[in-house]
């Protein structure tokens, strides 16, 4: 009976033990991770929790004991195992006597536990505590600072500043300073704080943006002016031997000064035979041939100026309107210019004024063209109210308002009096009564008009009756 | 009763153990193939208590109850319930009777009650009013008429049978009676090796005679014997926590019994199994009740005092199913173990 109690209680102690060691894995596996995770505890401090095996064992064992079974209790699991017929038990209670040599020999009762479950399970937690030491930190660490999503932005600034570098819009140091603050956003772009990190991205758009904009304004004055110039040396090219010389040694001066202003601005244009042809165009004799060619280098330079505009572009720092812009800038009408001369220079008109009225013209500012008149819009004075007249018109009365509210205060002592030329009342409370009726009608005073007409009648009262009013009236 | 402060001895134990292994094998032999029956009825007799037999008709309730009284050497009577039946019929009437010396007196005329063994044939066709006069009877063991008890024969035993098709015009008997009733046990049709023998060896069927009768005395020592039966208290324990479990809500009632039973046994059902479990160890021949006894006399004990509900009817459930699973889950000891670890009942060698 003893060997039975103390196999249930080993049993019991195991189970209870494997459980509670279980759930002690599994609550300082969750704990070592939790700890290392957020405070950063390395692995080794944290073993002291393995003495919490002891007071685990401990627990156990008193549950054990607690939950182990009575010996009247074992006593009878032993009389039904040995098929003893109650006497092992009544041994107990009684004495046997004879039935005492006569009792079956007392077998061990198998003992069962399925423990395969419990096992699994402690398996399980127990690889649970030894991963939650044994994984390294960089996983579990849960980082308080979390990167802002940025790398698309940083790209696009990043090609930008590269784009302005290699175009030389903007100095390499100023570049470098660029990225580095580009840089710098990028590595502190905190998803705690992206408002912060947004209005660094703002102000190096900012600063990218308007590094590009004064030389993109730049760009399309200088196509402008390098349009202008082009299409007065395509002129002269054309059509010079219709020109008078005056006019050509005229036209040709004010081509030097386009082309001086042209230069002034754009330094590359000075390579080449571009000095020859402003030498030649100040001394009055540039030839057709050298102006046909001055007007070839000219659309070189704003292809080139065009080509650095689209690279803009493409690093989206400026819109591409601009770029169209600088293509109807840049267009040249030589031709038409030629044709204009040809035909305004008879009137004697100064040929530089031709010229410069014929490349301002533009759309909208009229100007000499035979296209279309488009004129701009002119406000006219404005309307004046003196000396005009209203025509009078009579309206007619208001009904009378609603005499439900009225009340009755009095009547006239004086019959009215019936006129005989009156004739039906067309509209108004009289409206369709008849003339001469002999009746008189009498008006309800409405609430507003109390207080009048009884002062009427008390004055009457205060001055007498023999003296009634001179006419008869009613109330209004 | 708790038993004897000693246990009986071997050889006090031997003579009446034989005793009633040889009224036993009479009453085998003269019923054929209903070993087990025979076995239940007489633990029922050796405890005093009432049996209910059912069974179709022509399966051997009468034979064995003559049976009984001619191996018992008790008195034997037999009443056929019917609806127009009346209880004077049973217990017994007074009649105006005339004196030798010329007076005339009301004397009373015993019934069929008044003997040992009574066999109160088909009796749920007796109408209610009937069927209760059998109750003072059978828990008194006494007749009461205008105010006179009279007690009735010792020991005096109820076998009533009851027909489980027919019921049109039956009288179901009231829960009060059935409590009343030790047993209630099932009398199958023999199988076809009986019947082959019953036709081949017997003429017209009749048993034949016993060739032992137990005296009177004997039976009495039978009696006393059984009084001394030690009832251990873990089985006394057993045999009470498995009666409370038969009572839906109870701590150790199966799940079965929440469902179907909608009431459980009485505390007569706790009285009568350990009643029937000490003659059971008498007939096996041991001085103390084991669990064995127990589970071996519950199911005869309690089958007819649980009340299944509707839903029961309904999935087919019996009420020997519910006691089954009540043995089944119920453990003897009364070990509180947790469920993953069990005792095995038998012992490793």
């Amino acid at each position: 009976m003893t060997g039975l109690g103390v196999r249930m209680a080993a049993v019991l102690f195991l189970r209870y033990a494997l459980r509670l060691l279980a759930a002690w894995c599994f609550a300082w596996g969750l704990a070592v991770l939790l700890m290392r995770a957020v405070w950063g505890i390395a692995s080794g401090p944290l073993l002291w929790g393995t003495a919490g095996l002891v007071p685990a064992a401990a627990v156990a064992c008193v549950l054990a004991l607690r939950r182990t079974p009575s010996r009247p209790a074992l006593r009878a699991v032993l009389d039904r195992a040995s098929g003893c017929g109650g006497l092992l038990m009544a041994g107990a209670e009684v004495p046997l006597g004879a039935w005492h040599d006569r009792l079956p020999a007392i077998g061990r009762p198998g003992l069962r536990w399925r423990s395969r479950p419990l096992i699994i399970v402690t398996v399980a937690a127990c690889t649970f505590l030894v991963f939650s030491f044994a994984i390294p930190r960089r996983y579990v660490a849960i980082s308080p600072h979390r990167p802002l999503n940025i790398q698309g932005e940083v790209a696009e600034f990043r090609e930008q500043i590269e784009a302005l570098r290699e175009e030389q819009i903007i100095e390499p140091q100023q570049a470098d300073e660029l990225e580095e603050a580009l840089a710098r956003a990028a590595a502190e772009a905190s998803a705690e704080n992206p408002a912060e990190t947004w209005e660094a991205l703002d102000h190096l758009e900012d600063a990218v943006t308007k590094a590009a904009a004064d030389p993109a304004e730049e760009a399309l004055h200088q196509t402008e002016q390098l349009g202008k110039a082009e299409s007065l040396a395509r002129a002269l090219a054309a059509d010079a031997d219709a020109l008078k010389p005056e006019a050509m040694t005229a036209a040709m001066k004010k081509l030097a000064e386009m082309l001086d202003e042209a230069a002034a601005e754009n330094e590359a244009l000075r390579e080449g035979g571009f000095q020859q042809a402003l030498e030649g165009c100040k001394a009055g004799g540039l030839s057709a041939e050298a102006a046909l060619e001055l007007a070839g280098c000219l659309g070189l330079s704003k292809e080139a100026i065009a080509a650095r505009l689209g690279r803009l572009v493409e690093a989206r720092l400026i819109d591409a309107e601009l770029l169209q812009m600088n293509e109807l800038l840049g267009r040249c009408s030589g031709e038409g210019l030629a044709a204009f001369l040809a035909e305004a220079g008879g009137l004697g008109l100064p040929i530089e004024d031709l010229i410069e009225q014929w490349l301002v013209a533009a759309p909208g500012y009229g100007g000499i063209d035979r296209g279309r008149g488009d004129a701009p819009m002119t406000k006219m004075e404005p309307a004046r109210s003196e000396g005009t007249d209203f025509t009078e018109q009579a309206l007619p009365p208001a009904t009378v308002a609603d005499l439900k509210q009225s009340r009755l205060l009095g009547v006239s002592l004086g019959a009215p009096a019936v006129g005989t030329d009156a004739e039906p009342a067309a509209f108004g409370a009289l409206k369709g009564t008849a003339v001469g009726g002999g009746s008189a009608h009498t008006y309800v005073p409405l609430p507003r008009h109390k207080r009048t007409v009884r002062r009427y009648f008390e004055r009457e009262a205060a001055t007498g009756a023999d003296a009634p009013p001179s006419k008869p009236r009613t109330s209004p | 009763m708790t038993g004897s402060p000693t246990v009986l001895q071997p050889d006090e134990l031997r003579p009446a153990s034989e005793l009633a292994a040889q009224a036993l094998e009479q009453i085998d032999r003269s019923l054929l193939g209903q070993e087990e029956l025979h076995r239940m009825v007489l633990i029922g007799i050796l405890s005093h208590g009432h049996i209910l037999l059912e069974g179709v008709p022509g399966v051997g309730k009468t034979v064995l109850v003559k049976v009984l009284g001619e191996v018992l050497n008790l008195d034997f009577g037999r009443v056929q319930f019917t609806p127009d039946l009346m209880p004077g019929d049973i217990l017994g009437t007074h009649i105006l009777q005339q004196t030798p010396s010329g007076e005339r007196e009301m004397v009373f005329r015993e019934g069929p009650v008044f003997t040992n063994i009574l066999l109160a044939d088909e009796i749920n066709r007796a109408s209610p009013k009937t069927q209760s006069a059998m109750l003072e009877a059978m828990q008194e063991r006494a007749v009461t008429l205008l105010g006179k008890t009279r007690p009735l024969p010792d020991p005096f035993v109820v076998m009533a049978s009851q027909n489980p098709i027919e019921l049109e015009g039956t009288y179901p008997l009231p829960e009060a009676q059935l409590d009343r009733f030790l047993f209630k046990l099932q009398v199958d049709v023999p199988a076809v090796e009986v019947l082959d023998e019953i036709i081949s060896t017997r003429r017209r069927g009749e048993p034949p005679r016993a060739t032992w009768s137990m005296s009177a005395e004997k039976l009495a020592s039978l009696f006393a014997v059984m009084d001394r039966m030690y009832l251990p208290k873990a089985v006394s324990r057993y045999i009470s926590r498995l009666v409370a479990a038969t009572h839906a809500g109870a701590a150790e009632a199966p799940e079965i019994v929440g469902v179907y039973v909608l009431y459980g046994a009485s505390p007569r059902a706790a009285i009568a199994i350990a009643e029937a479990a000490r003659a059971a160890a008498l007939l096996a021949g041991r001085p103390t009740v084991g669990f064995e006894d127990v589970r071996a006399v519950a199911p005869a004990v309690l089958n007819h005092r649980l009340i299944v509900n509707y839903k029961a009817r309904f999935d087919e459930v019996n009420t020997f199913a519910v006691i089954d699973e009540l043995l089944g889950s119920l453990d003897e000891a009364g070990l509180d173990l947790p469920q993953d670890v069990h005792v095995s009942g038998e012992a490793e060698e």
